[in-house]
């Protein structure tokens, strides 16, 4: 293990989330079993209680969660010197097994803890509770991964040694390796995944617009948001990058967060997961509209969430768009590197 | 009066002769070292094939101009025969036969060196940003005195390197 402040911090963010989502489903459980909302027996006031307790505390923990993912960049990206061969987070991700599995998970856990949120939002605007199961529900699906995450964590830092030579981004995100999933999308065809990012983005974008304005099509809309984050993590690697750094051949989706790059990279995933979780939650909150309680608000907070939703893809592209057009970087014709 | 003015213009003279003179050393090392290896990096400097950062790896910077003026800075060696090697890859529009000048850095001495005429040594425990490497040296027995001390196993020079040994490098452990 190394004892870097970033590592310590890393650490106690995972177990402090694992301890606390762990307490919160304790009570979670006994409130998918036996609460009754007409009932006024001695245990559901106590659950009634203690549901305002732990959805405050989940509030925060998830809002550690969203943050640890950019903890984990930034410490990823900050132990760089300790390794040979690494240049950026993803050589130091690389250096033993748990690194990107870590990061998968964590991105996972930023989706679906922003999912809790919106629903947890949602909740605390109805005077009957009414979205109360399912959100305990979505916890105790959370709630593992989050404890996988931790496990995962744990084992991806106690197992660090500074001794091990690692690989170059430039070398795992080349189409020059055989394998892996960086070289792959670094593979695919520049130009062509730069009109495929923008065919989608318009798709969604109009599909946001048309839902916003009429109200419908949320659940397309909430799809293409998941299609379009997706589509711009794999565009990142093949072409957004390319334009950043102005090399024909560095694919790296990490080397944007560093300072030399402004910390452009911050912004960028900023802006992605934003969309894409306030895209989902139109999908999310969508089956709960006609509950009595929630009428007043809830569509008024989807259209709120496709807004932002909307508002955030937008400023992706424009930065996007941005980045291309000033870049000194041409790319004229069909190469693959 | 007469002594003085002398004197004076004399002064007068030493003076814009002193500063021609400093205009002249001012401007000379620009023109009478015109074949000198670029050696300032700037924070913006990015070798070609990894995209690192050289300015973070003084000790282990090679360089290559170009014909037409341009010149790119690798953090080792290994990288900068990659690019010699692939020349289109990195830097579409150029190719190796307009390569003007090759430099690397002496490991011991930390000074440019020209690259064609150094000595590699291959197999060594040290270690560069890049991983395994190729540690320059300007003579025979610097090499030999590196190779006894670091467990290095064999001395190469310019042209026997290949992209295949190039390549070996990256897949050691």
């Amino acid at each position: 293990m190394i004892l870097h402040p970033t590592v310590i911090a890393n650490l106690l963010a995972a177990y402090i989330s694992s301890f606390m989502v762990l307490y919160a489903l304790f009570y979670g459980v006994q409130i998918l079993k036996y609460w009754d909302i007409e009932n006024g027996h001695e245990l559901q006031l106590v659950l009634e209680r203690k549901t305002y307790l732990i959805s405050t505390l989940l509030g925060y923990v998830f809002g550690l969660q969203l943050l640890s993912l950019f903890l984990y960049i930034f410490t990823a990206d900050s132990l760089t010197p300790l390794f040979v061969g690494s240049m950026c987070a993803a050589g130091t991700l690389n250096v033993d097994a748990f690194g990107y599995p870590t990061l998968v998970l964590k991105i996972v856990n930023f989706i679906v803890a922003g999912l809790w949120l919106v629903l947890n939002y949602a909740d605390n605007q109805g005077y009957d509770y009414p979205l109360i199961k399912k959100k305990y529900l979505l916890l105790a699906i959370i709630a593992p991964f989050i404890v996988l995450e931790t496990i995962l964590e744990s084992a991806y830092f106690l197992s660090m040694k500074a001794d091990v030579i690692t690989s170059c981004c430039g070398s795992l995100f080349s189409s020059e390796r055989t394998t892996g999933l960086g070289s792959e999308m670094a593979a695919l065809p520049a130009l062509t995944m730069q009109r495929i990012f923008y065919g989608v983005m318009f798709c969604t974008l109009a599909s946001g617009i048309f839902f916003y304005i009429k109200g419908l099509g949320g659940y397309f809309y909430a799809a293409s948001s998941l299609l379009m984050f997706l589509v711009s993590l794999v565009s990142i690697v093949s072409f957004i990058s390319l334009y950043i750094y102005e090399l024909p051949t560095h694919h790296c989706p990490f080397c944007i967060i560093m300072e030399e790059y402004h910390y452009l990279g911050y912004l960028l995933y900023s802006l992605l997961f934003g969309a894409v979780v306030s895209g989902i939650g139109i999908a999310a909150l969508s089956p709960f509209r006609q509950v009595e309680s929630l009428k007043h608000m809830l569509n008024g907070f989807i259209r709120k969430l496709a807004l932002a939703s909307l508002i955030l893809y937008a400023a992706f592209t424009a930065l996007v768009t941005y980045e291309i057009v000033t870049s000194s970087l041409v790319i004229a014709y069909e190469v693959v590197y | 009066m007469m002594e003085t003015a002398a004197k004076e213009n004399n002064c007068s003279g030493q003076r814009y002769s002193s500063i021609l003179l400093w205009l002249i050393l001012l401007f000379s090392p620009s023109l009478s070292y015109a074949d000198d290896p670029t050696v300032t990096i700037k924070k913006t400097d990015r070798c070609p094939v990894c995209g690192m950062f050289v300015y973070k790896y003084p000790k282990w910077v090679a360089q290559i101009s170009f014909k037409d003026g341009s010149y790119y800075f690798y953090d080792g060696a290994k990288d900068m025969f990659k690019h010699i090697f692939d020349t289109a890859k990195y830097t579409s529009g150029k190719t190796a036969e307009n390569i003007k000048d090759i430099y690397v850095t002496d490991y011991y001495e930390v000074e440019l060196i020209d690259a064609k005429s150094a000595f590699y040594v291959l197999g060594s425990n040290v270690l560069g940003p890049m991983g395994h490497e190729l540690l320059p040296f300007k003579d025979q027995e610097a090499a030999q005195e590196f190779l006894e001390d670091h467990k290095g196993k064999t001395i190469i020079r310019f042209q026997e390197v290949t992209p295949a040994l190039i390549e070996s490098l990256d897949h050691r452990t």
